[in-house]
């Protein structure tokens, strides 16, 4: 198999959909410290090196205010641990807070693993398949915010340089930046125009537009997808039928073990570290090749 | 066989008073690149508007334009997008998607053409144009020069047989604008592509085109080979179009000579040699001493972007004096737009001192720099209106510096009438052409009676006239004081109207001398007129130059 960065959008549209899915509707401790862990794994194998401490330690915190300010509000739950202003603190409670954090927390990684591999290409792609007007419309956005950008940076500093910002009343100040963002909206509208006469020139608007990609779907796609697919059925069925549930309230209840839970156990396991194993096979693979360069 | 013919055709603009295109009537063969030239204004873009279906503007037409024998309103809508292309001047408005593959695809994607094909196309044309480099980059990283090539490419994947190109090179630096020429001219020596390309800079183009039309007020005056406009402006050695012309065809034409016309710097020095001698071979040197004031001084600045970025510019020093105009060269990249960006306090170097006026730039505070003292017009001056026509815009700045309403109009109108824009007043700045909106913004600028004055690039996108028009304004005010300081690209401009230039590379300034000095001493990065004369003449750097040293060695009247 290939790295999921390399895959067909459409599956690795369907893994993250599958892995958020999961992680954001099932409450079981096991499957969200998997998706955790799994993320985590993956995200740090592949971001660059340079911000981990500092974001490990945001995150930290972030989980610490998750899970500490669930049983501050909330006084559900049968075992209090003490009492504070004669409000109960619960041990439900405050298991439920974890469980929350852990589960915010998987769930951020795998958006910031999905923002890495779904590239605006991709993502595009997918578009493409539900509406193509749509993806032409968000494909030229995208061109024109850097446009637009550079664009305000000019006019801003132009505007500087002929002192209209260097007025000490706050509304002229107020007044100008409004300017300078009428003028840039004018010059929009006026490119907007030539970008119109541009597709027009080009045949935009003739019957039975299509559409290009530069993916393929291949043999290593098909096979991905149909894994992902086996694994990701396994554990929704299981977390549908309630074989891995676990409720918090008011007593922790776990679900009694069964062939069914042990086995999504596992294929969420699978699904989750896929891509991280995938990474490690191929750096594994490259310093076999160099070693027999 | 003709590919394009244009058949009484005549064009009037909705509420316009007078036509816009009168009465046309010209034929282009399968194979031909023609050169359509005209000052601003003159309807050159009306025209290839016409000739593309799609882009006919809203208006009255009269005559037709036949596409192969059919006339371009009754061919099939996919036969008009695909065969007859269409570039426009602004590189940016042009591109439609964010990626470069898919710009390349946009228009066979219109035409609804399969994957595979769209596929094999695309490959194809991105091999052959060398752009696979960048072929998964978005489109806002790419320069100027890559963004209208892609233009060109992705008109070309359609295979068409006639481009219409609307000054593509305009807004381009002159290695690109060069690049981007050699490229169509390749397109229609290798495919037998007909072009039609309107164009200011004449210099390189004319020699290499099979025809030449000239455009006048809406009036076509001359359809014609390029070697016989010298009798052309012969007959009408009035013309302001004159000026456009490449140095040799004008050299040719100021001496009054017979015979074929030179095109090229080498058969200009051709004609030179053959027909003059050099007894003579230089003009008495006329000696520039500037003025003992500094306006300007740079003290070994250096400047970077960033803390790990190279130097852009390098313990560089330069000084401007009072009255001068100082135009800065230099190719892409070696920092002179930063250069200006410091000069105007926009950019703060991270060692060395700016002087204004013998004052450090650090001490004018709370923009009482830009009050009275300094003005920049940026590359494209259209940035500097915000307002929705020119007086009010002019009205609103004078707000700022405090005036009242009666002073403020007066000197609206004094400074409007001595820049010839005082007709202009109404119009909305997006509205004027690139000359008129250049006068708009030094009205802007000149406003507020500054007396050093920053130019960016004044010459981009604007025709010979507006140039010629610039020099004189920019003469005016140094003769009053004003210190002008420029950075170009533009040669031509920089000889004609420098008092000193410098040569930026390499992040310091190499060389500082008067124009004579500069572009003589200079062997490819001058003038047309200095590389005709070199080894020949010492310092004829100027059309003018050479005219005058070719009728002092004029073997027996003006020519042998």
């Amino acid at each position: 198999m290939i790295k999921l960065s390399e895959l067909h959008p459409i599956v690795a549209g369907v893994y993250f959909l599958s892995v958020l899915l999961t992680a954001m509707f099932s409450s079981h401790p096991a499957l969200l410290l998997t998706a955790l862990v799994g993320g985590m794994a993956f995200f740090f194998k592949t971001a660059p090196r340079t911000s981990h401490t500092k974001e490990l330690c945001f995150y930290f915190l972030l989980f610490l205010l998750v899970s500490l300010s669930n049983p501050l509000f909330s006084h559900r739950g049968v075992t209090p641990l003490f009492y504070l202003n004669n409000n109960p603190i619960t041990l439900e409670a405050f298991l439920c807070g974890i469980g929350l954090g852990v589960m915010i927390l998987a769930v951020i990684f795998w958006f910031k693993c999905l923002s890495a591999v779904m590239t605006e290409d991709k993502i595009l792609w997918i578009f493409a398949k539900i509406s193509p007007k749509l993806a032409l419309l968000l494909s030229s956005s995208l061109r024109f915010i850097p446009m637009l950008k550079t664009r305000s940076e000019k006019i801003r500093e132009a505007q500087k340089a002929l002192g209209s910002f260097s007025a000490d009343n706050w509304l002229t100040k107020l007044r100008l930046t409004l300017c300078v963002y009428s003028a840039l909206i004018t010059w929009a509208l006026e490119s907007a125009v030539e970008t119109g006469a541009s597709m027009k020139a080009r045949g935009y608007g003739l019957k039975g537009r299509t559409n290009y990609s530069l993916y393929r779907f291949r043999l290593a796609d098909a096979f991905a997808l149909a894994m992902i697919a086996v694994l990701s059925i396994v554990t929704l069925s299981a977390v549908a039928s309630g074989a891995l549930s676990f409720e918090y309230y008011p007593a922790v209840t776990i679900s009694a073990q069964s062939l069914h839970g042990t086995l999504a156990l596992i294929s969420f396991g699978a699904l989750c570290f896929l891509p991280f194993i995938l990474e490690v096979k191929e750096d594994l693979k490259w310093k076999f090749y160099r070693s027999r360069i | 066989m003709e590919i394009l013919q244009v058949k009484n055709l005549s064009f009037r603009y909705p509420e316009a008073q007078t036509k816009a295109l009168k009465n046309i009537n010209f034929s282009v063969s399968e194979g031909d690149f023609c050169l359509l030239c005209g000052e601003s204004g003159c309807g050159k873009s009306t025209l290839l508007e016409l000739l593309k279906r799609e882009l006919q503007p809203f208006g009255e037409r009269q005559g037709e334009v036949l596409y192969q024998g059919i006339s371009t309103d009754k061919l099939p809508a996919d036969k008009s997008a695909s065969d007859i292309g269409f570039v426009l001047q602004n590189p940016d408005a042009q591109i439609v998607t964010d990626k470069v593959w898919h710009e390349l695809a946009f228009s066979l994607e219109n035409l609804g053409y399969e994957q595979s094909i769209i596929h094999r196309r695309v490959a194809e044309m991105a091999s052959y144009f060398g752009i696979e480099s960048w072929f998964r980059q978005s489109t806002a990283t790419l320069s100027g020069g890559q963004k209208q090539l892609l233009n060109l490419v992705s008109i070309m994947a359609l295979n068409p047989r006639v481009l219409l190109l609307d000054e593509p090179t305009a807004q381009l630096d002159p290695i690109a604008a060069s690049d981007f020429l050699s490229t169509l001219r390749k397109l229609n020596r290798d495919f037998g592509i007909t072009v039609i390309l309107a164009e200011h800079r004449l210099e390189e183009v004319l020699p290499n085109s099979d025809k030449v039309l000239i455009m006048d007020k809406g009036q076509l005056i001359y359809n014609n080979y390029p070697k016989n406009i010298a009798d052309f402006f012969s007959r009408n050695p009035d013309h302001p179009m004159l000026f456009a012309m490449p140095s040799s065809m004008r050299i040719f034409t100021a001496l009054n000579s017979l015979g074929e016309c030179p095109l090229t710097v080498r058969d200009g020095r051709k004609f030179i040699t053959e027909n003059f001698a050099n007894n003579t071979d230089a003009l008495p040197a006329t000696s520039y001493t500037p003025s003992k004031d500094k306006a300007v001084e740079l003290k070994d600045i250096c400047f970077r972007y960033e803390k790990n970025s190279p130097d852009v510019l390098r313990a560089l020093s330069l000084c401007a004096y009072k009255g001068e105009h100082l135009c800065i060269l230099g190719g892409n990249g070696t920092g002179k737009t930063t250069l200006l960006n410091i000069v105007a306090g926009l950019r703060k170097p991270y060692h060395g001192k700016v002087l204004i006026q013998n004052k450090n730039i650090k001490d004018y505070k709370s923009g009482s720099l830009y009050k009275d003292t300094l003005a920049m017009m940026p590359q494209n001056p259209e940035i500097l209106f915000t307002e929705n026509s020119l007086e009010e815009d002019l009205q609103a700045c004078c707000k700022t510096m405090n005036l009242t309403k009666e002073d403020s109009s007066a000197k609206i109108k004094e400074i409007a009438e001595k820049l010839g824009i005082d007709k202009l007043l109404h119009m909305h700045p997006c509205d004027l052409s690139g000359g008129e909106l250049q006068k708009a913004a030094l009205a802007k600028l000149l406003l507020r009676s500054p007396q050093v004055l920053l130019l960016d690039e004044p010459t981009k996108g604007i025709d010979s006239h507006g140039k010629k028009n610039l020099i004189r304004i920019l003469k005016t005010l140094t003769e009053k004081g004003i210190t002008v300081i420029t950075v170009t690209h533009d040669v031509e401009f920089a000889a004609e109207s420098a008092t000193r230039c410098a040569l930026v590379f390499d992040a310091e300034v190499v060389s500082v001398d008067t124009p004579k000095n500069f572009f003589s001493q200079n062997s490819f990065y001058t003038t047309a007129t200095s590389r005709m004369t070199r080894g020949f003449y010492k310092n004829a750097v100027l059309p003018e130059d050479a005219v005058a040293l070719c009728r002092l060695n004029s073997k027996g009247g003006e020519q042998k």
